[in-house]
């Protein structure tokens, strides 16, 4: 009744089906749901994968996509990141980090790399999360709760604009309620 | 407490009945990613940087916590049964069982809060409560998170909020987890349909054991994906109101087996408990499938047992615990054989 389940997370509907002959003449499939083609970053508009990166794609899945014990999943890239090439010779001045190492790793030296890198930075969180402005809580020393949450509301009524705009009506529902309930 | 055997021993503070939506939600967890300000983080450290890292955050995470009776461990000492002894009880991650980093872990009495020193972050705050709880852990973290800030100057931005050491963390540096039990949903193949409106929540759900195989046990995990442009407050009320909708989707697959398919849920529920209270052998993944049926018939009022009882099957039957119990259970027929053992003698106690 449901159809096949992604292979990888084995909870949604596999919409993906990818199909290679291998020289000895045996099929390699691999069923996936969209979320896990996204999330592995597959390009699904190029040519078709061949057995060896199926093979990879199932891997690098099973390891990657289902996140640690903590539903952390740090293998998620921004396309941007590695897009940016006109940044590629940024380097941290504290730590020394070079941009195209993070680009690679995924992964910061340290607190002085985020502003290093900021330019390209903004874009590529904004893939991650959908937005690049902290709105949450921040250490007592340095809390001013009014300007937080007039910035918090103001991201919360871009991203209804964009959730409508991309008819994801469950996303913009949502919001609407955070909106309205404005318990924080 | 006074050592690690002395925990393994006891019941885990976030595995108890008494948790709200108990017979479905398992737990909750909150985390909270931390680097201290002016340090590199870990990756950029070398190891004798590392070490004293290690040191001064245990020493001031101690003191700033001030739990009586509770633990703190430089993970370097321990045996690599006891870290995966602290895996299995969910207090450190999978990556420091196995690193060859120096970490550190603290501990409370009852293991409802922890830090965990020099993981891919700095510190990870967390706190864990029984059933679903994500509201209570976020007040837990966010208090403990309070008592260390005064003591340690956490690495943040005006714009990015707590900054981290993967780009997936920034902001909140938030992941709150919820382990959900969902066995009615996995076996009447509804649940792709249930979480279909997950991922457009910006959560992520895994199952949570026999991975790369058929998930066993129907244990699932859901967790938040996003960790910037909300508030802490905003991400524990999407995914608790995605849990309780999962509850009661759960609660619905449940009534309508009791109503249609009572005599197959029976049969498969007194088949799981006369295999536990019989077999002379169990592996992990068994004890994991077969506890599932037992579970869900407990919740359903098929079989009569308490909670309590297969809380510690769950937990004390896992193959570090028993290894760190049991000394002679180093091979995997022997652990099975024991761990075959106290299941049956701990059911027959509790029936
Ligand atoms: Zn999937
Ligand atoms: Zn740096």
């Amino acid at each position: 009744m449901f159809g096949t389940l992604c292979q990888i997370c084995k909870t949604r509907p596999a919409t993906i089906h990818l199909t290679a002959i291998d020289t000895d003449g045996s099929v390699v499939e691999l069923h996936i749901s969209s979320m896990a083609a996204r999330q592995l970053g597959l390009d699904l508009h190029g040519d078709p994968p061949s057995c060896e990166q199926i093979r990879d794609i199932q891997r690098q899945g099973e390891d990657a996509l289902l996140g640690d014990e903590d539903g952390e999943i740090s293998s998620i890239k921004a396309p941007t990141l590695t897009a940016a090439t006109g940044a590629t010779t940024l380097s941290c001045p504290d730590c020394g980090l070079i941009y195209s190492a993070f680009a690679e790793n995924n992964r910061f030296g340290c607190a002085s790399c985020y502003a290093a890198f900021a330019e390209n930075l903004d874009p590529a969180l904004a893939d991650i999360h959908g937005s690049n402005r902290h709105v949450g809580r921040v250490p007592a020393l340095n809390a001013n709760d009014a300007e937080r949450q007039v910035r918090r509301r103001a991201h919360l009524e871009d991203r209804l604009a964009q959730a409508v705009e991309d008819e994801n009506y469950e996303e913009a529902a949502r919001i609407r309620d955070l909106l309205k309930g404005d318990g924080t | 407490m006074s050592d690690l055997s002395t925990l393994a021993n006891q019941a885990a503070g976030w595995l108890k009945s008494g948790g709200e939506h108990a017979d479905v939600v398992v737990s909750s967890r909150v985390r909270l990613a931390r680097n201290v300000s002016g340090h590199p983080f870990r990756r950029e450290l070398d190891s004798i940087a590392q070490e004293e890292l290690v040191a001064e955050l245990l020493a001031t995470v101690d003191q700033a916590t001030d739990w009586h009776d509770g633990l703190s461990l430089e993970l370097g000492e321990l045996s690599s049964v006891e870290r995966k002894v602290l895996l299995e009880r969910r207090l450190i991650s999978r990556e420091m069982v196995s690193a060859k980093h120096p970490g550190g872990l603290v501990v409370d009495s009852d293991e409802g809060r922890a830090v965990m020193i020099n993981e891919e972050d700095h510190a990870r705050i967390q706190a864990l409560a029984p059933g679903l709880a994500v509201d209570a852990c976020l007040d837990q973290a966010v208090a403990l998170d309070r008592s260390l800030e005064h003591h340690l100057p956490w690495a943040i931005s005006t714009e990015y909020g707590y900054l981290t050491s993967c780009p997936t963390n920034t902001g909140t540096g938030m992941r709150a987890s919820v382990m959900m039990h969902l066995p009615a949903l996995a076996e009447t193949k509804e649940i792709s349909a249930a979480l279909r409106g997950i991922a457009k929540l910006h959560l992520t759900v895994r199952g949570l054991f026999g991975e790369g195989s058929q998930a066993s046990g129907h244990y699932y995990q859901v967790s938040n994906q996003r960790t910037l442009g909300m508030t802490e407050h905003d991400i524990a009320t999407t995914i608790g109101e995605t849990v309780s909708n999962l509850v009661s989707y759960e609660q619905m697959a449940r009534e309508s087996m009791l109503n249609h398919r009572r005599s197959q849920l029976e049969d498969r529920v007194f088949r799981a408990w006369g295999l536990l209270t019989a077999a002379r052998r169990l592996s992990g993944d068994e004890l994991v499938d077969q506890l599932s049926w037992v579970r869900l018939g407990r919740a359903v009022g098929i079989v009569d047992c308490t909670w309590e009882t297969l809380d510690r099957i769950f937990l004390q039957c896992q193959a570090a615990h028993l290894e760190l119990q049991h000394p002679e259970a180093r091979d995997a027929e022997t652990r099975d054989e024991i761990r075959a053992g106290l299941v049956r003698t701990w059911l027959r106690q509790a029936a």
